[in-house]
Formats: C-alpha cells, sequence, structure tokens
C-alpha cells in the first residue's frame, strides 16, 4: 500500500513539475523539487468536526490539489487554539508544518499572559475570509432595533444580561464594546458553545447574545431570532435589511479571520510559495463552495496585509482585553 | 395522519437499497469505533465526515446517523467483557457488566445491554417524531439555574454508590470534583491547577481517567494475582435474558429510557451524564443493594439504555430548533451545514424527505443494532478464552493508544498510566471507583451553570428560590439526600453481608 502510494507521489510530483515547467509556474525564486519533497502537515486547533477542523479539512483537500505532495491534517486540540501553536513552535520552521487558524490567533495569547508565543512567533500565508458577528434576540422579545436593546441598558445598568461564548473572547469584546461605545452596560454570561446560547436566547434567561451570524440563520429565517446589528464593516449581502454597528456611530469592528499560518523564521521562498498555492487553492470550486456554505465571508489578504490586520486587532483588542481586567 | 404518512415516506427513502447499505456500513463502522477506547462517536462522525461530501445530504446524514447509533452499542461491548470503557458512555456499564463477566453472565449482560438500548432507542425516536417540537421548547425553560439544579440533584445520588462505607463514598466523590476543576475556570477564563501543562487547559480528559481507572487498573490486579482467576473460564451461560431477568431489569430500561431522552434533550448535559444518573437512581431504588457494583442486572440495563435514548434525545433539539444536544450532534450539524441546509425550527417543513429519512434511519439502526448484537454475543464472549497473559496485554495496548488518539498528545497517555494507579490503590483500600467518576462528570456541569446562574442574577443566590423547577429540583435533592438517614431510623438495621471471598 505504502509502495503503492510512494509510486504514485513520484509519479504525482514528476507530472506536477513538467507540468509547472511547462506553464512556466514554476519558475519562481524556488524550485519544486526544493520544497515541497514530503507530505505536509495541517494542524486544525479543534477537536474533529469543530468548525475550526471542518476549515482546515477543506483547505488541507483544496491546496493538496495544486501542491506536488500530500497534505493531511492533525488535530491539537485545547486551550483556546494554545496547543496547537505550542505544537507548531515546536517543529522546525520549513513550511512542512502548517496551522488553520481563527482569531483566536490574536485573543488566546492575550489572554494568557503566561503563554510563550503570541501572533509574532507566525508568520502569515493567507486569510480567506472572516465569520461575522451580530447581536442577537429573541422576535418575539421587546427589542426590535439595536438602539432599544442600548436604550433598555442605559435604564438598568448591568441588568440586561448577554451571552458569550466564553470570557475575554471575540463574543465578550463584542458585547463589551458595543456597551462602551453606545454609553450603556451590559451584563455578560459566559456558555460554552453557540448552541446552549442560543437554548438560553431561545428559553429567555438571557436579553440577547453574540452570535455568529452563520449559526443563528435558521433561526432568522423560522422568525425565531432577530438579528438586530452585525460588528462587520459592511452590511452583509445576506442581511441587506440589518445593520452595521458602525454606521450608528458606535466602532464595533470584530472579525473572526480565518486563514493559514506557518511558524516565523520559515524561509521567505517557501512563504511565497504558499501564498501562491494558497491562492490556486482558494480559487477551487470546492473551496468555494465550502465558504459559501459555512457563510464565511470570503475576503482575501496574504502575507503582509494579513499581517497589518492581526497586528491591528492585536493592538485594539489588547487595549480592551486590558479594560476588562485579563 | 401526516405524520405517518411523513414517517412512511421516511421509511421509503431509507429502505432503498443504497440508502439501507449505507445505514449498514455505518452501523458496523460505529461498533468497531465504539470498541476502540478513547475514540468517541463525535470523532468517528467527524473523522468520515469529509467522505460524505460526494454524497447526498441524505445519504450522508444516514451514514452518519448509523455510526452515532452503533457507537453506542459498541463502546458497551468491551466494556462489559474487559472493563474497557470503549466510549465515556459506556463506562458506566463496566461497573456492574464487568461484574457479570466475573460471574460467567457475559452473555446475559450484553443481551440486556442490547435489549435496553433497542427499546429505549425506540421509544426515544418515538417521542422525536410525536412531542419532539413540544419537549424541546420545555428544555428550553432549563436555564442555568435549573442545570444546577438538575445536576446537584445528580451529586446527591453519590452517597448511594458508597458500596456499604458512606465515608469511603463521600471521599471518592471528592475527590471527584476536586479532579474536576482542572482546566480553564469557567467564569474567569484563566487557568486552574494545569501546572502550565496546554493540554489541560480544557480539563483532564474524561475518557483517559477512566481508562486508567477501569482497564488498567483491573489488568494491574491480574498481574498480582498471578493471572489465576481473571477471566470467567466456565461456561457461558444465558446468552439473551429469560422472562424473570427481563422483568427484572424491565422497569430500569424505562427508567433509563425516559431519563436519557430528557436528558440528552438538554444542550448542556448529554449521554454520559444521563448513563450515570442512570446508574445512580438503579443502585438507590435496588432491591437488592448488595448486589451493586458486583454484577446487578438493573446497573446494567439502566445506563446501558439511557445512553441510547440520550442519542436520540440529543437529535430532539436539532431537528427541532436547529439547537445540537450533544457534541456529536453538533458534528451532525456541520454535515447539514456542509450540504447546504440550514438547521433550524424550519428544517421539519422545508426538508420534510430528510428529517424523515433520518427518523426512519435512526430506527432503521436501532432494529440493526438488536440483531447485529444478537447474532455476534456468542462469537464475542469468545474472546474470553483467550490466554489472561495475552489478553491483559493486549488491553494494555488498546489502553494506552486508545488514549493517544484522543488528541493526538502524550497527555493523555499519561493521565491513563496515573489514574491506572490510583485505581488499583483504590481497589485495594476498597475505595469506590463510581463516585469519582459521577463527581467527575457532573461537577464541572454543575459548577459552569451555578456560575453562570450567579452572573445572570449580579451574584444573588436568591435565583436559585425563585424559580419553580430549580426550587423543586432543590427540595428534591435534600430529599434525597437525607431520606436515607431518616429511613436508616425506622428500619431494622439490615445485617452487613459477608464479604465474598473472590473480593476486589
Amino acid at each position: 500500500m505504502t509502495g503503492c502510494m510512494r509510486i504514485t507521489m513520484t509519479t504525482m510530483m514528476a507530472l506536477a513539475t513538467v507540468t509547472m515547467v511547462l506553464l512556466g509556474i514554476g519558475s519562481g525564486p524556488v524550485l519544486a523539487a526544493d520544497y515541497p519533497t514530503k507530505s505536509i502537515e495541517m494542524v486544525a486547533w479543534a477537536s474533529p468536526g469543530g468548525g475550526s477542523d471542518r476549515m482546515c479539512r477543506a483547505f488541507a483537500k483544496a491546496i493538496e490539489g495544486v501542491l506536488p505532495q500530500t497534505v493531511y491534517v492533525v488535530n491539537k486540540k485545547g486551550g483556546g487554539g494554545s496547543v496547537g501553536m505550542a505544537y507548531v513552535q515546536s517543529k522546525p520552521a520549513d513550511g512542512y508544518t502548517l496551522l488553520g487558524v481563527t482569531n483566536n490567533l490574536v485573543f488566546t495569547p492575550l489572554t494568557k499572559p503566561d503563554l510563550k508565543y503570541t501572533a509574532k512567533d507566525f508568520a502569515p500565508i493567507i486569510m480567506w475570509g472572516f465569520d461575522a458577528k451580530g447581536i442577537a434576540v429573541s422576535a418575539d422579545g421587546p427589542y426590535k432595533t439595536i438602539e432599544d436593546l442600548v436604550n433598555a441598558a442605559k435604564q438598568k445598568p448591568g441588568e440586561l444580561k448577554i451571552g458569550t461564548f466564553g470570557l475575554g473572547t471575540d463574543d465578550h469584546i463584542t458585547g463589551y464594546m458595543l456597551g462602551s461605545e453606545a454609553g450603556a452596560k451590559f451584563g455578560f454570561v459566559p456558555f460554552d458553545s453557540g448552541g446552549e446560547q442560543l437554548a438560553a436566547l431561545l428559553g429567555g434567561h438571557i436579553a440577547a447574545t453574540v452570535a455568529e451570524v452563520q449559526e443563528v440563520g435558521g433561526q432568522v429565517d423560522a422568525g425565531k431570532v432577530r438579528i438586530l446589528a452585525v460588528a462587520t464593516e459592511q452590511r452583509m449581502d445576506g442581511l441587506p435589511d440589518v445593520p452595521t454597528m458602525k454606521e450608528k456611530g458606535w466602532n464595533v469592528v470584530v472579525p473572526k479571520f480565518r486563514g493559514l499560518v506557518v511558524k516565523k523564521g520559515t524561509p521567505p521562498e517557501v512563504v511565497d510559495y504558499l501564498i501562491s498555492r494558497s491562492l490556486m487553492a482558494i480559487q477551487t470550486p470546492t473551496f468555494k463552495d465550502y465558504l459559501k456554505k459555512s457563510m464565511i465571508e470570503p475576503n482575501f489578504l496574504v502575507g503582509e496585509g494579513f499581517d497589518e490586520l492581526i497586528q491591528n486587532q492585536e493592538q485594539t483588542f489588547g487595549k480592551v482585553l486590558k479594560e476588562l481586567g485579563f | 395522519m401526516g405524520m405517518l404518512q411523513n414517517l412512511a415516506m421516511g421509511f421509503g427513502i431509507a429502505l432503498t437499497p443504497l440508502n439501507l447499505f449505507w445505514i449498514v456500513l455505518g452501523q458496523l463502522v460505529g461498533v468497531s469505533v465504539g470498541i476502540l477506547p478513547g475514540i468517541n462517536a463525535s470523532m468517528a462522525v467527524a473523522i468520515l465526515l469529509p467522505l460524505t461530501f460526494g454524497m447526498t445530504p441524505v445519504s450522508s446524514l444516514l451514514l452518519l446517523a448509523g455510526i452515532y447509533m452503533g457507537t453506542m452499542f459498541g463502546g458497551s461491548i468491551t466494556s462489559i467483557l474487559l472493563r474497557v470503557p470503549g466510549t465515556s458512555t459506556a463506562a458506566v456499564i463496566a461497573l456492574d457488566g464487568y461484574e457479570m463477566t466475573r460471574k460467567g453472565r457475559a452473555g446475559l449482560a450484553l443481551g440486556i445491554t442490547a435489549i435496553g438500548s433497542w427499546i429505549a432507542g425506540t421509544f426515544s425516536v418515538m417521542v422525536l417524531m410525536s412531542i419532539g417540537p413540544w419537549l424541546s421548547s420545555v428544555a428550553l425553560a432549563f436555564g442555568p439555574p435549573e442545570y444546577f439544579a438538575l445536576i446537584f440533584l445528580g451529586l446527591t445520588m453519590i452517597t448511594s454508590l458508597g458500596s456499604g462505607s458512606l465515608v469511603k463514598g463521600l471521599i471518592a466523590g471528592a475527590f471527584g470534583l476536586l479532579l474536576g476543576t482542572i482546566g480553564m475556570d469557567p467564569g474567569a477564563g484563566i487557568s486552574r491547577f494545569t501546572f502550565g501543562i496546554l493540554g489541560l487547559d480544557n480539563g483532564i480528559s474524561f475518557i483517559a481517567v477512566l481508562i486508567g481507572m477501569f482497564a488498567v487498573s483491573q489488568s494491574l490486579m491480574n498481574l498480582e494475582r498471578h493471572f489465576s482467576h481473571l477471566f470467567y473460564k466456565g461456561k457461558m451461560t444465558g446468552l439473551l435474558p429469560n422472562w424473570n431477568e427481563f422483568k427484572e431489569s424491565f422497569g430500569s430500561i424505562i427508567r433509563g429510557s425516559v431519563l436519557g431522552t430528557f436528558i440528552g434533550m438538554l444542550p448542556g448535559a448529554g449521554a454520559t451524564a444521563s448513563a450515570f444518573m442512570s446508574y445512580s437512581i438503579e443502585a438507590r431504588i435496588s432491591k437488592h443493594p448488595e448486589q451493586v457494583g458486583k454484577g446487578d442486572i438493573s446497573c446494567v440495563a439502566g445506563p446501558g439504555s439511557a445512553d441510547n435514548s440520550a442519542a436520540g434525545g440529543a437529535l430532539v433539539p436539532l431537528l427541532s430548533l436547529g439547537i445540537p444536544g450533544s457534541e456529536t450532534t453538533a458534528v451532525l450539524l456541520g454535515a447539514l451545514m456542509i450540504h447546504g441546509i440550514r438547521p433550524g425550527p424550519l428544517l421539519f417543513s422545508q426538508h420534510t424527505d430528510l428529517v424523515w429519512a433520518l427518523i426512519a434511519s435512526l430506527y432503521l439502526a436501532n432494529c440493526l443494532g438488536l440483531i447485529l448484537a444478537t447474532g455476534g454475543i456468542k462469537p464475542l464472549t469468545q474472546i474470553l478464552r483467550l490466554p489472561t497473559p495475552i489478553l491483559s496485554a493486549f488491553i494494555l495496548v488498546m489502553s494506552v493508544v486508545g488514549a493517544y488518539s484522543i488528541s493526538n498528545s502524550m497527555i493523555e497517555v499519561w493521565t491513563v498510566v496515573i489514574f491506572g494507579v490510583i485505581g488499583y490503590l483504590m481497589k485495594r483500600l476498597d475505595i469506590p471507583v463510581a463516585p469519582v467518576i459521577l463527581a467527575l462528570v457532573l461537577g464541572p456541569m454543575a459548577e459552569k451553570s451555578f456560575r453562570q446562574a450567579l452572573f445572570m442574577s449580579d451574584g444573588s443566590v436568591i435565583i436559585f428560590f425563585t424559580r419553580p423547577i430549580t426550587v423543586t429540583m432543590l427540595i428534591l435533592s435534600f430529599i434525597s439526600l437525607f431520606l436515607p438517614f431518616i429511613l436508616s431510623r425506622f428500619k431494622p438495621r439490615v445485617l452487613p453481608q459477608p464479604k465474598q471471598a473472590d473480593e476486589s
């Protein structure tokens, strides 16, 4: 079986090299023969089936199609991504260990000061999109607009409870920033999963919840849940009637980015090669289909552009987290 | 009757040869996965999920549902035969199931689990299609304070798991609660007692503790006894329960089914909690309290049924509200989304065929499980005929490999080793294992919901006394806690049972 695989691999590699030479893609600073010469490991920091795991498996499949080597997914779950981060740092910076990331790359090190690694220890390859956060309420509740909710909170400071996924997370930050920008005080109740947040919202145990828009889509369709506002730069294509918080004058933009990084110190030509292949991978119909079906807003940034976004988030949210006592 | 028509349509879809093939395949995969320690239903479903991308939504769901149901039974096989918990939900079955094996009643233990699973599965599927939507609105009434009260009620049951010594039971329970505090603090998001080990942030791995305390400690015990009388060497009797045995366990099966369906429905609880709570209830009301922990058939039948009906129960909020009731259903929800289906309250009306095919396939998977199980019991019990040293080595290898596969890291392997030794010492000191496990399952849930409730009330405990469901359950908890003491004052004291010669 392995022998058979090896032959196929070699044949594939040879074919790919020939094809690339013919197409002139291989004429970059790195020759396809230098990298990759063995299979590549892609680390998912979630357990199998989690959102980040599905993301990694979809991307691994897509990039495998444009690489001469296999890409396999390994799950290193735990500690808000810190286990996966530490694992990648324990490996050589040679481009054979990829890490699929979300904005936990920024949040986890900020909330765990004793962690040895931060986002700065990773070299960004590509961001392929982000999940939009929104403030959701029960549709038959008293809050019809985001102003209703904010005004109610102003009248009873701290009494209105918003459900979040954990504390010190992007959910928590979204709710907190809305409060501080709009001059209202909310209380927060942390939950372990989006499902629990939704159940508590529908059961009337909390006034509102910070939700990933994709997670409550079905509820919105059924008229059970109303999204009052989203924490994005612009209104979303799928929700043209839902205002952004920004357009209300509150600067709350919390995109949960999704993308790929490697360990810092990876040779620049390998990084460039990975960027070029990733750009091909995200254009494949299957990956586009994955983004669409997972309701991830496609948004591409590579290399330095992605790095800038990460640093930006580190600064903005680092400040907010300090205020929250992290 | 729209419902029956829909159900007929569902069976129509599920019974096409190709779809039936997927269900059977899923079932077989599920049973094998369930047998391997460390791999849970949710992992199996998730790993196979990418393979279903090319299939139609219906076929892929049927395959995944087959795996889901199959794992539930598969996990109990090794629990009963070898005291190796294949899945965390089946671990509790090992307590009395393995003792039954040692008495040559392995076939009966497997048989009653299979029948109980079938009855429970049928029950939860019937609940799902008849009053599912209504029940899910009941489940929504459970907010953090209600969860806390429910779990507190479960924790009070520890007093009935002491196997004779209340003090030892409480020591074990307190140890379990302590273990449950390892990991991320649910209120502040700060790591506790992890000593900088990142892999402990999500808490100590429950399944690794189980493997250590059950499988490894048992192997150590066997070493001590020079492999003399580990496994039953006599004739295996009673592959299927006779009428009396069935009658004896029928009540347990029904209680397990009802409890499992309801607890499985609550997004914050789940199959493992329901199986353990069912065990505690059976232990408490058992007609032969001296038999509990030593091979009581009700203590196998109850939890064996509860985990299966919890699997069906978890689908109730998934299908009627779009909220997953368990980790596995969360993965199923991901599968639906991959196929472009938005799970939510409209699922029943927008994807009628899919939903009813799923319900029908669950039922089919259930019946298949019973056939597989009854056919497989005899060959399965033959594994006990292996020479004991080989079997023990095999168990240790399976334990370590299974532990590593939990999250591909050595932390779980060390957990297994350490808890193997702890479990062994506890056995030598005659401290029961069950309270540790029950407290470890329920403790973190209790803490989390307690903290959430306090977040809701800005720190005031009044919240636990103003909500009717919470108050009712807290009153029940206190009755459960103190009733044994009160009753014992009015009852003539039962003479302590003479200790068995083959004491473990």
